[in-house]
């Protein structure tokens, strides 16, 4: 798998056809991270195992806008794994990456670890190994076994009663810190001004108080109503350690269970509780 | 040399906190989350500096805290004054005070030199903040020395030590059946007259085990690096999230708003709040009217190095990284200082 | 350690606004007697923090010079463009302001004493520079040749036109006057202002330039004087940026490791070059 994901980069870099191959590496201290390969020679450092569970996606959007003024906007390779490939699949579907700027290097998915060689729970609820969209893909999948109840840890704090389930929430809001890293690290994350961080403090203000705090998750939350799937990397990398992805997931169960069994990313449908412009509004220009 | 029994030490801090705000690291958090995540925030309980009620709150055996001293000398939010209307119907300002003296116990030495850059920023050069001040003033530092230095610290290559007196005002070090004790200052002579500290007349102090240290960018590498692709590249991977600075002890950034707010009694109270923010924020240096000097990543991410390491040296003085690693360990994609140093120090020079 | 807490605003009363161009308007503050005496003068290049008390602060150059008959009454000239900015220009006469300051550095007029100088200001960024014309003008012997130069985009967004008179008719003074492109209406100079400058052409003989303008005229016009052979050192400039304190603690305005607030607004072209991080 490594070595079809090397040669393949290798290839696109070497013939042009893209700029830049976003994968995984092993930084120094033997932590794996996101790595950004330019030239052919350095593909080396590509790697790609059960370590490799950030979702790539979220860079897109970002490399999708010319940094200077009339740029050519350039293409990117991305490694993309099955859940990613969701993701990936809504911010087409918003126009926000345009699909022959990308080049889609999926990869047959085994299910991530944790530090410890533990699955990821998020893994163990995943039936899917191969992505949903991809111009190559890299292994072979594997089969699929058991899949686990979807929503049994929404359903726990659910069936808490509402003073308990207000404390359990208070108290896990009351470590945010704003650092916005959740909203950084999403990929369907992409407004360039935040509701948070308006100057004119509209709707939240800038106070790192539990109202404010939770106003901030809420409203992220329900904005990421039917377009959230679900890839964690909230919860991943906050500081703090709050269970994150617990609020998206509950409304992603929410939104299936009212929408006909609708997950986001799975189709080319835009999620049905966001507003389409049709007709003269349609931005098609960036199809 | 001066030496306190655990027991004693207990009994004291027991005392303390019925007279005094007593600040230490002590765990939060639900116990058991998810002990096997990537992400170390999740793993379980993490340790903060906040106030507690006794030595049995203590947590004694801790790396490093979540989030740096810094946050009890610059809260998160704090407000700077409440605006009311007086008799006659024009404003006036009510200045927050605060007064109350209170012992911030278990600080570890990084986080005192963090205290010092700070002081640097906020009181070195007139105006002083006098928010800053007064929690500066008002507060007794009983420093927690680190029996080794953790994984990913690196205080020894920007010139602390895991169990340096310098920056507290009384310093306790760990030993077989309690903690011999340093008074450093006045101050802590002060506080330190309640211990009852006995007298012994020697006292095998441990060698903590030490990282190993690298040596630092020079000025001139740091003026040849300002335009380099370098940054790009870092940059590349940053996702220009906020936590490297927050969980910083030495950052200092803050945004100053006026809000409103209606308490669930119904009283509606007006009033100027700062609070934390960050050169890695996106809106960070954007104008009113839109302009944005510092529109794209690398430039913030850059920023944020230069800051600490030649800013904060030519404008303040002062050392602007104490070394604690807490930026190393938090952030999601591996954005390394020490990997950035090292990369900057060997570089040919220009 | 001072007891004056520098994020208190002093509190005053808006004694009188009016229009000075399409979206910014002139506004005059005069302190509450019990602050006067802790609010020291102001000079030319310095700044404030104008508080609408309940919506929030932002900075603005001071627009005047105090006044020795009418006492300190602060001419602040903005532009309706932020949240801040919306409030100032819907307050109502006679309403409680903050003013935070006198801020930053200054124009060393006192150092430029006997020398001629030419103004450059562009838009609204004219208004820093009144206190410079109205400085000069009340000590018009200490200094020779005065050439102002004022640019807009357009007519309407020209600042200070009713006093465009009284500075011409000053001895010793010429004003130029330019739109960027053609206006209907317009007779006056139609051209940049670097394109003004450049047919002007004041000597660099024993001349200091202050320039004030959005960060691409600043540059262009320091081409320009260099092209007339000004020196770096012979051209001062007062920049702006975002900040939330002005008193070099909140982080926010650095250029490099030059603090905007602190070590500016006003500098010299000279360390501006030398800036390790660009001011455009």
């Amino acid at each position: 798998m490594i070595e079809d994901i090397r040669a393949l980069a290798r290839e696109l870099l070497e013939k042009g056809a893209v700029k830049c191959v976003i994968g995984y590496e092993v930084g120094p201290t033997g932590r794996v991270r996101p790595a950004f390969v330019y030239e052919p020679g350095e593909v080396e450092r590509l790697i790609f195992d059960g370590r490799c569970d950030q979702n790539l996606v979220t860079y897109l959007t970002r490399r999708n806008k010319p940094r200077k003024k009339g740029e050519e906007v350039p293409t990117t390779a991305v490694v993309v794994k099955p859940c990613d490939a969701r993701s990936l699949r809504v911010l087409l579907n918003e126009h926000q990456v345009q699909r022959d700027k990308v080049y889609i290097i999926g990869v047959a998915c085994h299910g991530m670890q944790n530090a410890d060689g533990t699955p990821e729970l998020r893994c163990t609820r995943c039936d899917q190994r191969v992505p949903l969209l991809y111009d190559a893909l890299c292994g072979e999948p594997p089969e699929v076994l058991a899949v686990r109840d979807a929503y049994e840890d929404v359903q726990q704090i659910e069936a808490l009663p509402l003073e308990e389930r207000l404390a359990y929430w208070l108290g896990e809001l009351d470590r945010c810190i704003r650092c916005y890293a959740c909203r950084q690290a999403c990929p369907t994350c992409f407004c360039s001004v935040c509701e948070a961080e308006r100057d004119d403090s509209l709707w939240v203000g800038i106070a790192d108080r539990i109202p404010e705090k939770a106003f901030f998750h809420i409203i992220r939350a329900f904005h990421q109503a039917g377009r959230c799937t679900e890839c964690n990397a909230c919860e991943a990398v906050c500081p703090m350690g709050i269970p994150l992805s617990l609020i998206n997931r509950k409304i992603a169960k929410d939104v299936a269970q009212m929408m006909g069994g609708y997950r986001a990313g799975e189709s080319e449908e835009p999620t049905p509780l966001v507003t389409m412009l049709t007709g003269e509004e349609a931005i098609d220009e960036i199809h | 040399m001066k030496f306190i029994e655990t027991r004693a030490l207990h009994e004291w801090l027991d005392r303390l906190a019925q007279e005094m705000p007593l600040i230490a690291p002590t765990a939060v958090g639900p116990q058991e989350k998810a002990p096997g995540s990537r992400n170390p925030a999740a793993q379980g309980q993490q340790v903060f500096y906040r106030e507690v009620e006794g030595a049995a709150q203590i947590a004694w055996d801790f790396t490093r805290t979540a989030l740096s001293a810094r946050e009890h000398f610059m809260p998160k939010t704090e407000t700077l004054f409440t605006i009311e209307t007086g008799p006659d119907g024009k404003a006036v300002l009510h200045e927050t005070k605060l007064a109350q003296p209170r012992v911030f116990f278990g600080i570890r030495p990084c986080d005192a030199r963090g205290l010092r850059v700070l002081d640097a920023v906020m009181l070195g050069q007139e105006p002083a903040d006098v928010y800053y001040a007064q929690r500066r003033q008002n507060t007794t530092l009983v420093g927690l020395a680190c029996p080794q230095m953790w994984e990913d610290c690196f205080c020894n290559s920007v010139g602390g030590a895991p169990d340096a007196a310098d920056d507290v005002d009384i310093l306790l070090i760990q030993v077989e059946g309690g903690f011999a004790v340093q008074v450093v200052t006045a101050k802590g002579e002060r506080l330190a007259a309640g211990m009852g500290l006995q007298e012994v007349e020697r006292l095998e102090l441990p060698q903590p085990k030490l990282n190993e240290q690298f040596a630092l960018p020079t000025q001139q590498q740091w003026l040849a690096s300002f335009n380099d692709v370098y940054w790009q590249r870092v940059g590349d991977r940053c996702l220009s999230c906020r936590i490297c600075s927050y969980v910083c002890p030495t950052c200092r950034c803050f945004d100053v708003r006026d809000e409103t707010v209606v308490t669930p009694q119904g009283e509606r109270i007006v009033r100027r709040v700062r609070a934390w923010d960050s050169c890695q924020g996106v809106n960070y240096r954007v104008q009113a009217g839109g302009a944005n000097p510092r529109a794209n990543l690398e430039q913030r991410l850059r920023n944020r190095f230069y800051c600490k390491y030649y800013y904060v040296p030519i404008d303040y003085a002062a050392d602007g990284c104490v070394g604690c690693g807490r930026c190393v360990i938090a952030c999601p994609v591996n954005i390394d200082i020490r990997e950035v140093l090292q990369d900057l120090a060997r570089r040919e020079p220009a | 350690m001072s007891e004056v807490n520098p994020m208190r605003p002093y509190l005053g009363t808006l004694v009188g606004t009016r229009p000075l161009a399409t979206g910014i308007r002139l506004f005059q503050v005069e302190l509450n007697p019990e602050e006067r005496e802790k609010f020291s003068l102001w000079r030319p290049g310095q700044f404030l923090f104008f508080s609408v008390l309940g919506v929030g602060e932002a900075p603005f150059g001071f627009a005047n010079i105090p006044d020795p008959q009418r006492g300190p009454v602060i001419e602040v000239a903005i532009n309706k463009v932020g949240h801040v900015t919306r409030a100032i220009h819907a307050l109502p006469l006679g309403a409680t302001v903050g003013i935070r300051g006198p801020l930053g550095n200054y124009f060393p007029l006192e150092e430029l004493k006997g020398q001629n100088i030419v103004v450059l200001g562009g838009g609204i960024g004219g208004a820093p520079l009144r206190p410079v014309i109205q400085y000069i003008l009340r000590h018009r012997d200490d200094y020779g040749h005065l050439t102002i130069i004022w640019a807009a985009r357009s007519p309407d967004l020209l600042v200070f036109t009713d006093e465009y008179d009284e500075w011409r008719a000053a001895p010793d003074t010429e004003m130029h006057v330019t739109i960027d492109k053609p206006f209907e209406g317009w007779t006056g100079n139609v051209g940049l202002i670097t394109q003004i400058l450049e047919e002007v052409a004041p000597s660099p003989e024993n001349t200091t330039a202050i320039t004030c303008g959005p960060p691409i005229m600043i540059y262009f016009v320091g081409k320009s004087l260099s092209k007339l052979g000004f020196s770096p050192e012979q051209m001062l400039t007062t920049l702006e940026a975002r900040m939330h304190c002005g008193i070099g603690k909140c982080g926010r305005c650095n250029l490099g490791e030059k603090l905007v607030c602190k070590d500016g607004p006003v500098f010299w072209q000279s360390e501006i070059s030398k800036f390790l991080e660009s001011f455009l």
